[in-house]
C-alpha cells in the first residue's frame, strides 16, 4: 500500500501504546438509509454518519447522527 | 349502582342474568369512556418535551442538530471524500476516512438510477491510498452524467485527481491543495526497482491530472518538485485563485455558483439527448 497523503506516517499510525481498541462501528441500512453506526451496548446502537448520496437523506430527522437505534 | 338494582329485583335468577348483562354494559362503556378520556387528554406538551429532549441529547452528543425536512427526491446527489481516502488497509479507527468500497456502489447506484441526473463531488481531504484514490477518480471521470467538484478545506494529494476527474471543477478561495511527489510510508526497501516502482506510480497520478484538466505537465512537475515551499518537504501548497491559474481546477467559487453550473451542464445535456432522438 502506499499512501499519498498531506498527514506524517506517525499521525496515521499511531504508536503502539496509543492505539484504542475497535470501536464497534459498522455499517447498516436503516430504514433505507446506509448509515455508520456505533454499538452503545448490546442492543443499542447510535448513528455516527450517514453514508448515502442522496442529499434528502441528511435532512431525514431519523438517521441523524447522533440516533440512538435500538434492537429490542 | 348494583345494590340499587338487586333491591328493586329481589328474585335471584333474575338478579344473576340481569346483573351480568348490566355489568357487561357498564364495562364497556367503562372501557369506551376511559378511549374518549385518552383521546382527549392533551398530549402535545408531552410530545414537544421528548422531542426537545432527544435534540438535547443530539446537540450535546455530537454537536449536530437536524435540518427541515425536504419531500422529494433529489436529483442531484452529492459525494463528500472527507480525511483520509481508505484503501486496500484499513486505517486505525483515530483517522476520518473514506472508504473505497462505500463509494464505488454508490457511484454504480447513480450511474444506473434514472433519476439521479447530477453529482456533486465535495471534498475536504488530506490524502489516502493511491490506488483507491486513483479508482474513485476513474469512477467519477466515466460517469456519464454531469459531475461537478468542490474543494472546501483542502484537496490534497490524492485528492488532487479526484478534484479534477470532474467535468468541471471549483475551489473556494481559501481552500488548499499541496501538490507533492509520493513516497513510501513503511518499510523501505532500499533498491532501483522500489524507486522505479513509485515513478510508475507517480506516473500515473500525473497522467489522470494532466488529461483530465487544464494544467501541463510540465507545469504540474514544476509544481510537485518545487522546494522552499513546504517546511519538511518539496511540493507547493496552491491556494484558490494559485490552483485556478495553472489550469489544475476550472474556477473560484463556492456551493452556489457550483449548483448553477451543474444545473447548467444538467439542461445542456438533456438538450443534446432530444437532438439526438429527433
Amino acid at each position: 500500500m502506499i499512501l499519498y497523503t498531506m498527514m506524517p506516517q506517525d499521525l496515521v499510525f499511531p504508536p503502539e501504546e496509543e492505539r484504542q481498541q475497535s470501536t464497534g462501528q459498522m455499517m447498516m441500512n436503516y430504514k433505507g438509509v446506509p448509515v455508520l453506526a456505533e454499538q452503545v451496548d448490546a442492543m443499542n446502537y447510535q448513528i455516527i454518519r450517514v453514508m448515502s448520496t442522496d442529499p434528502s437523506h441528511y435532512l431525514n430527522t431519523d438517521c441523524a447522527p447522533g440516533t440512538k437505534i435500538s434492537f429490542s | 349502582m348494583l345494590r340499587q338494582i338487586s333491591h328493586i329485583y329481589p328474585e335471584s335468577r333474575i338478579k344473576k342474568s340481569v346483573l351480568t348483562i348490566l355489568m357487561g354494559i357498564m364495562s364497556v362503556g367503562g372501557k369506551k369512556r376511559m378511549m374518549e378520556m385518552n383521546e382527549n387528554t392533551p398530549e402535545k406538551p408531552e410530545g414537544q418535551k421528548e422531542e426537545k429532549s432527544s435534540l438535547m441529547e443530539k446537540i450535546q452528543q455530537l454537536g449536530q442538530t437536524n435540518v427541515p425536512q425536504l419531500s422529494q427526491d433529489s436529483k442531484i446527489h452529492c459525494l463528500t471524500i472527507v480525511g483520509q481516502i481508505e484503501g486496500h488497509v484499513q486505517l486505525p479507527p483515530h483517522n476520518k476516512t473514506t472508504k473505497y468500497e462505500h463509494l464505488i456502489p454508490q457511484l454504480v447506484a447513480i450511474e444506473q438510477n434514472p433519476k439521479i441526473e447530477g453529482l456533486m463531488v465535495i471534498l475536504n481531504t488530506v490524502g489516502g491510498d493511491v490506488e483507491a484514490g486513483l479508482a474513485i477518480s476513474e469512477m467519477i471521470s466515466s460517469l456519464s452524467k454531469p459531475t461537478v467538484s468542490i474543494v472546501l478545506g483542502g484537496g490534497h494529494s490524492i485528492g488532487v485527481p479526484i478534484a479534477v476527474s470532474c467535468d468541471y471543477s471549483f475551489i473556494a478561495e481559501s481552500a488548499t491543495m499541496t501538490i507533492h511527489p509520493i513516497r513510501l510510508t513503511g518499510l523501505v526497501i532500499g533498491v532501483p526497482q522500489t524507486f522505479e516502482y513509485l515513478d510508475k506510480m507517480q506516473e500515473r497520478v500525473i497522467n489522470f491530472v494532466t488529461t483530465h484538466s487544464n494544467i501541463k505537465e510540465d507545469v504540474f512537475k514544476e509544481l510537485m518538485f518545487a522546494k522552499g515551499n513546504l517546511t519538511r518537504d518539496i511540493g507547493t501548497n496552491v491556494v484558490g485563485v494559485d490552483a485556478v491559474e495553472s489550469g489544475l481546477i476550472n474556477e473560484v467559487g463556492g456551493l452556489g455558483v457550483a449548483m448553477k453550473k451543474l444545473n447548467e451542464l444538467i439542461d445542456l445535456k438533456k438538450e443534446q439527448n432530444e437532438g439526438i432522438i429527433q
